[in-house]
């Protein structure tokens, strides 16, 4: 063997044996053995403790916030063998493979979590905590807008679909990034409002605002992988901002609001947003036509937020009063105003349209109402409630509210004005008013935080809501998931998982707008940032009579 | 040996004496710290910041100098990277030229670091050309390298295609260095037709091709590379592209002219000339004392020729970020030394703010603002902007008054042109601590955590709130939260219907109401009146001078005075009104009506405005009455 060939074998054993060590370090596993009990539940980050979990949610990952050198995470439900996680700076992260297993055996189960910290008097252990794995599992994907904090300017906006099984996500749109086929991005524009049909995918809409001169705010429709641009303007009527789908697909409420956002010089929260004017308007998707009734798009109201009931006979909408305020000018008393819970019945096989229903008066609840959204089965109403005016996600005092329809009854005769305030007082006859026990319409308190909850939407199996709470900071908007239980309560929520513990704590983008969708959708991001700058089709339609945009 | 040792020792004293120059200059001309409060360079240590850049071509370069550029927060550490940087450029544009022929431009490879140095004396560009420059060259001298030795055309194809996308995807435009390097020594020593047309085409097809099908995001087109709106950029640029390529031409005419080097692969060639006999590697003569005088002393007379050049035509926009990073660094005697030699027409909205409010810190801006210009408005406007400097500003200057949800705003608004800037961090989080939104604060204490100049200051801040939460303990914090404002006054200040912009004198008369020590409000309401000439205003304003404390309220005997400006202000309003002053105790001292009596006689006596201004010049230029004769101007 000569002298090569002998150094050769030699650096080959070295290098063998170095990586049989890293190996070694890497697969060594601690065994807790004995250990000290400490009569407190751990610090984590996120908590999730005492909350209930969707069977098919992703691992939840979480970080250790205690002192040690080691640390372990032992999870176990049911009969099945424990599992457990080492680290050694309290970040867990558990195998996806593990996590799966676990949940999928459990399901209805409890989940229990027990952490393990070795400090220099050996290992501690901490007070059990217990989820529960929920039967139902929640829709596969949720797609939401990722956004700095917006002020006047925003230079990227993302839509994101999330796999909720995994930590997998993708832009279904991203306005700096994206691009059409000629290289071309949407830089500048706006995406917001994405609304699906039915929980699908095949027939979806965004709703764009321009960032530069040259686009324009409009529709984006998308049906079957094919997106199309729609200017809903007409004349100086502005365009379509909120919008629901009827369950038919061929029919679309939306709103047309004139907004100002104005900023705050005192108080919590900075920002307020506005409508100076507002109307329903519909846009029926075959012809193209977009016009106004009469119900919807009344002279002295704003209307605003319209969403379809599941069975597609009532549309729901927010509605205030209108108090005469110069439309040039700022209205000095924004702060006032309290949006109503109305509906109004339509029937789709005669194209007709009932009167207007009270749902709830603001003066009920002393709140304003927005974001009306009608679970699956038709049972339950959720909606926001805040101080005034219709954006909750800028007051911290929105709350959830939940309203129980099955315990709902029209009043005979319509009411008279109602109430104090702006809201009150003027002669038209106010609409009927729905009458229910106090025990139908609750407060959500059990999810509710003392910060803004808002953008909430139902898993199409109408057991998880998710939606957007600035609860952490007040500042950023996060996702969370949340259990409707048989009696009606909700089981207390629980933060969209992420791989790293600690993104969330570094993370200075916000959450907003989250929709549960069944299926991952297929239009790709070319194909609707081509549409974004084509020209677009103009709607056809009528002047709206009773609509007093102008 | 011992020659080589001489020559060796020689070539290092040459360059010891220009880059010790050249790092003199760096210290002392540019001073790393603008550049890094200019351009604010971003560079967290989280896992998954790094991610971000490895997403895009030219994002490694772009991380590489972030990290590099955080040396630049102080001037040593900054000069020495600076020029270490500039240094390695010009180590490798030798080692580039010497692998074409040896000895190749010995003097001329400094030149790229004269461009270099012009570029950083610009402050604001953040390309990382130091770091294209390193990559693009490597590679570069590996090909020509190769070139040499292999005989394989597609060999070296396969090499440049490998670099190519290598060196693309570390550094973006690095590959402009190496295509023209690729192509022209293909060109000149193979002359085989014509492949050397096929390396600028790949290399000029990959970003195109990238470009044009957005495989993948790209925050800048390559079309920046060689098309800049500044045209010193330009300069900068196409200075970096024809030095390479017209030198790697220069070298390769000159080595065939020359015989091949003993042990290279022969290679075709052009004609070698008999005369050019002596071999190009091998020892070589010392050069002679006098040659080495000649070229040292020629080096750094051009190096100061460049450094004089770059200096007086970035003066203003050095002078300017100076006194902002004084400002930002709250070293009010520097802000004012900074604005000692910049003429008037170089003041802009925010310098005479920045130095109002150092005057004002220092407690001297009632009694000496009048002796710098005051021109435009008061306060810089609250708009939004897309110079992040100016952003930075007006957020700090919402926070110090008070407005603290304006601060939030533009704060916010800030961040989406100057992304994750730690000084806006920072300003958020002390926003949040004001307002008691802890768990807001702490989230941007978190981030700023993790960042390599701020992190202490951040974790010391986190400590804090663990042992504090409400930092009732806190003196700034408190004296802030004091000043907060807590009666809305949007639609008053924000919602003029003749102007779209604030109103700065409802605001800061907010300010003064909700807290009536607020002296910054005051003193700035104070000089805008009398900015204005309205001394009706400035007289109403009279009795808040008894709720105000400081070296600028009382005297060092302990006495209440009352600043210069403002007693000269009430003695023109009496003289002008008939009236005597006597605000709640405080009176026109009897040696400022002396002044103004003076003063009245000069203007009185003096025929013609220009003469009067002469001869009040000496005694009055720097008081209140000059300022309302003879207006804004330049008074130092």
């Amino acid at each position: 063997m000569t002298r090569k060939s002998r150094n050769l074998i030699g650096l080959m054993l070295l290098v063998l044996m170095t990586l049989a060590a890293i190996a070694w370090l890497l697969l060594k596993r601690d065994d807790i053995g004995t250990y000290t009990e400490s009569p407190r539940p751990a610090a984590i980050y996120p908590d999730y403790s005492a909350a209930v979990i969707p069977p098919n949610i992703a691992p939840l990952n979480l970080k250790i916030q205690e002192v040690g050198q080691k640390f372990c995470l032992r999870l176990s439900s049911g009969a099945a063998a424990p599992s457990e996680i080492f680290s050694t700076d309290g970040s867990m992260q558990i195998p996806p493979v593990m996590w799966r297993r676990l949940l999928d055996a459990n399901k209805g189960g409890e989940l229990l979590m027990d952490i393990f910290v070795k400090g220099d008097r050996g290992w501690l252990h901490f007070d059990t905590m217990r989820n529960r794995i929920a039967a139902d599992e929640i829709d596969p994907y949720v797609v939401y807008r990722f956004i700095p904090p917006i002020y006047n300017k925003w230079d990227r906006i993302s839509l994101i679909q999330r796999d909720l099984r995994s930590f997998d996500e993708h832009a279904l749109i991203d306005t700096a990034q994206s691009t059409d086929g000629a290289g071309k991005n949407a830089e500048g524009a706006c995406v917001n409002c994405h609304t699906f049909l039915n929980r699908g995918t095949d027939q979806m809409l965004i709703q764009m605002r321009p960032g530069q001169s040259s686009q324009i705010p409009a529709m984006i429709l998308v049906r079957e992988g094919k997106a199309t641009k729609v200017d809903t303007r007409y004349g100086a009527i502005p365009p379509a901002a909120y919008a629901s789908w009827h369950p038919g697909g061929k029919l679309l409420a939306f709103s047309r609001n004139r907004i100002i956002e104005m900023f705050h010089s005192a108080g919590a929260e900075t920002r307020v947003v506005v409508d100076r004017d507002s109307d329903l308007g519909l846009y029926r998707v075959d012809t193209g036509r977009a016009y106004a009734v009469p119900q919807i798009s009344r002279p002295d109201r704003l209307e605003t937020f319209p969403s379809w009931s599941p069975d597609g006979r009532y549309l729901y909408f927010s509605s205030a009063r209108l108090t005469g305020m110069d439309k040039k000018d700022v209205p000095l008393n924004y702060d006032q105003m309290r949006y109503d819970l109305e509906r109004v019945a339509y029937n789709p096989e005669t194209d007709r349209w009932g009167e207007v229903e009270t749902v709830v008066a603001a003066n009920q609840i002393g709140k304003s109402i927005s974001l009306p959204e009608v679970s699956p089965d038709g049972r339950y109403l959720l909606f926001c409630g805040h101080d005034y005016g219709s954006f909750p996600t800028y007051q911290p005092g929105s709350d959830l509210y939940l309203l129980d329809l099955c315990k709902v009854a029209s009043e005979a005769a319509p009411s008279r004005s109602r109430g104090a305030g702006p809201a009150a007082g003027g002669g038209q006859a106010d609409p009927a008013r729905l009458i229910f026990d106090r025990a139908a319409l609750r407060k959500l308190d059990e999810i509710n935080s003392d910060r803004a909850e808002s953008y909430h939407s139902w898993s199409s199996n109408g057991r998880w809501i998710i939606f957007a709470s600035k609860r952490e900071d007040g500042m950023f908007a996060r996702l969370y998931l949340a259990h409707l239980e048989v009696d009606g309560s909700f089981g207390k929520p629980v933060l969209m998982p992420q791989r790293d513990p600690l993104f969330y704590s570094v993370c200075l983008m916000t959450f907003n707008r989250p929709e549960l969708i069944r299926q991952p959708v297929t239009v790709t991001a070319a194909e609707l940032v081509r549409a974004m700058n084509s020209v677009g089709d103009k709607v056809t339609g009528e002047d709206p009579p009773a609509g007093k945009i102008r | 040996m011992g020659k080589s040792v001489h020559r060796a020792w020689t070539i290092a004293t040459r360059d010891g004496a220009f880059f010790a120059a050249l790092l003199a200059y760096v210290w002392a001309g540019i001073d790393p710290r603008l550049i890094y409060h200019w351009q604010g360079p971003v560079f967290y240590t989280y896992p998954g910041f790094i991610d971000e850049f490895l997403k895009y071509p030219g994002g490694p370069a772009d991380y590489l100098h972030g990290l590099l550029a955080q040396t630049y927060v102080s001037r040593t550490a900054g000069a020495v990277a600076l020029t270490a940087g500039l240094a390695a450029v010009v180590g490798l544009t030798h080692l580039y030229f010497s692998s074409i022929a040896a000895r190749a431009l010995p003097v001329l490879r400094f030149i790229p670091a004269a461009l270099l140095l012009y570029h950083a004396n610009l402050y604001y560009d953040r390309t990382p050309l130091v770091a294209v420059l390193v990559l693009g060259l490597s590679s570069a001298t590996l090909f020509v390298w190769a070139s040499r030795r292999w005989r394989s055309e597609t060999g070296l194809l396969a090499l440049f295609v490998i670099l190519l996308l290598a060196v693309y995807y570390l550094a973006g435009m690095a590959i402009v260095f190496l295509a023209t390097t690729a192509a022209l020594t293909h060109m000149l020593r193979r002359r085989r037709p014509p492949l050397w047309i096929a390396y600028l085409l790949l290399a000029a097809a990959l970003p195109l091709s990238l470009e044009l099908t957005r495989f993948t995001y790209m925050p800048v087109s390559a079309r920046s590379w060689f098309m800049q709106p500044d045209l010193r950029l330009i300069v900068v640029y196409w200075g970096l592209y024809l030095f390479y390529a017209l030198g790697t031409v220069f070298v390769s005419l000159r080595a065939a002219a020359l015989p091949a080097a003993p042990g290279l692969v022969k290679t075709p060639r052009m004609p070698t000339s008999p005369g050019a006999a002596k071999p190009s590697h091998g020892k070589r003569p010392a050069p002679k004392r006098r040659t080495v005088l000649m070229t040292t002393t020629l080096l750094l007379l051009s190096l100061g020729c460049v450094a004089a050049t770059s200096y007086s035509l970035n003066l203003r926009d050095r002078r300017l970020a100076a006194i902002d990073y004084y400002s930002y660094r709250e070293d009010w005697p520097a802000v004012i030394e900074a604005s000692r030699n910049m003429a008037s027409k170089d003041f802009n909205s925010l310098s005479c703010y920045e130095i109002n409010l150092a005057l004002h810190e220092m407690n001297r801006l009632g009694d000496e603002m009048f002796r710098f210009p005051q021109s435009g408005s008061a306060l810089p406007d609250l708009v939004d902007s897309t110079f992040l400097p100016y952003m930075v500003r007006i957020t700090d200057m919402c926070l110090r008054l008070g407005r603290v949800n304006e601060a939030e705003h533009f704060g916010n608004e800030a961040l989406i042109s100057g992304r994750r800037d730690p000084r806006l961090y920072r300003l958020l989080a002390r926003v949040g601590m004001v307002k008691g939104q802890i768990a807001a604060a702490r989230k941007y204490l978190t981030v700023l955590s993790y960042d390599l100049c701020n992190g202490s200051w951040a974790r010391a801040r986190l400590r804090e709130l663990e042992q504090d939460p409400q930092l009732t303990g806190d003196r700034e914090i408190m004296m802030l939260r004091r000043r907060m404002l807590r009666n809305e006054d949007m639609l008053a200040v924000w919602q003029s219907k003749d102007n779209a912009k604030a109103n700065m004198e409802i605001l800061l008369s907010d300010q003064l109401a909700q807290d009536p020590t607020n002296r910054m409000a005051f003193e700035f309401l104070m000089g805008s009146c009398l900015r204005t000439g309205n001394l009706e205003a400035a007289r109403a304003l009279m009795p808040h001078i008894k709720d105000m404390t400081g070296p600028a309220y009382v005297g060092p005997d302990g006495k209440r005075r009352t600043p210069r400006h403002y007693e000269e202000a009430m003695a023109a309003y009496a003289a002008m009104s008939g009236t005597s002053v006597n605000i709640e105790g405080l009176e026109v001292g009897p040696e400022t009506a002396q002044r103004l009596a003076a003063f009245n006689r000069i203007i009185e006596l003096t025929p013609g405005r220009e003469f009067a201004r002469q001869a009040a010049w000496n005694d009055f230029r720097d008081s209140y009455f000059f300022y309302m004769v003879f207006g804004p101007g330049d008074y130092r």
